[in-house]
């Protein structure tokens, strides 16, 4: 089964989970089939919001956060 | 339970690995549910720009209390409430009530693109066209791969009620999902690929 899905759906061991998140540090192809993962789940649920950098911007604040050691 | 059994509830494995400090953990909740926040945000306020601002609130606001979540209770309730909580509050005041008007972009707001600025033309018609994609695609798939897909993830029934739905073996229902889910991403890949910038 597709791994983003599987990732998504928690429908792996907590080893698998680990392996994933590891490679979706330096994977940016992997971090791709997530977003496009779930914004297909997102479209099939109603919700119609394309992502334009909205989760860059989210992540942008919380690494400003972690700057400031919080 | 051993290392190879399903975690089953995916949010609070991620939760516990962001608060190891796995960064990454944290940003798969965000690509997930920033969509849902920002819907749930935008029942209260009627602006872009601050239903964006709220939404990113949210998750800061997630992330600095993520050590006081029960990992025995839902993430994604925890979410919402805080979402549903951050609207109103803001709302509360008369001030970013008359804020909350739907207007034209400053120039550094438009600029800086800090947050979400009214979308431009050529960004309608892409999403106008993404949207009309995934239509097509899942309409052109298979009877039974449809209406596997449509259980899982609009009914969101897990694959053993599925299975007994549609009277076949979980692995079968597993396959015409993965077969759906691969046929609706392809052309969504084909479509996304030149904004790859704009994303996580």
């Amino acid at each position: 089964m597709n791994e983003a899905a599987r990732l998504l759906d928690g429908d792996l061991s907590a080893a698998e989970l680990a392996t994933l998140l590891e490679r979706l540090k330096h994977d940016a192809a992997f971090r791709d089939e997530i977003t496009t993962e779930q914004l297909r789940r997102d479209a099939l649920a109603g919700l119609r919001i394309s992502d334009d950098g909205y989760s860059l911007r989210i992540l942008a604040r919380l690494r400003e956060l972690r700057a400031q050691g919080r | 339970m051993s290392g190879d059994d399903p975690i089953g509830d995916v949010d609070s494995a991620l939760v516990a690995r962001a608060l190891a400090g796995e960064e990454v953990a944290f940003e798969v909740l965000v690509v997930k549910y920033q969509r849902r926040v920002a819907a749930t945000v935008r029942r209260f306020v009627r602006e872009d720009r601050i239903t964006e601002e709220l939404t990113q609130d949210v998750f800061v606001r997630v992330y600095l209390a993520l050590s006081s979540f029960d990992p025995a209770g839902s993430f994604q309730a925890w979410l919402f409430t805080i979402a549903r909580n951050l609207a109103k509050s803001y709302l509360r005041s008369p001030q970013n009530r008359m804020d909350d008007q739907p207007r034209e972009a400053t120039v550094e707001e438009a600029v800086g693109r800090s947050h979400r600025v009214a979308p431009s033309p050529e960004e309608e018609a892409m999403a106008h066209q993404m949207f009309g994609r995934i239509d097509a695609e899942v309409e052109a798939l298979p009877d039974i791969q449809r209406t596997a897909l449509l259980m899982r993830e609009v009914e969101g029934l897990d694959y053993g009620s599925i299975s007994e739905r549609l009277a076949m073996p979980v692995n079968t229902v597993k396959s015409h999902i993965y077969r759906a889910r691969e046929a609706v991403a392809s052309g969504l890949r084909e479509l996304l690929g030149p904004t790859r910038d704009r994303r996580w």
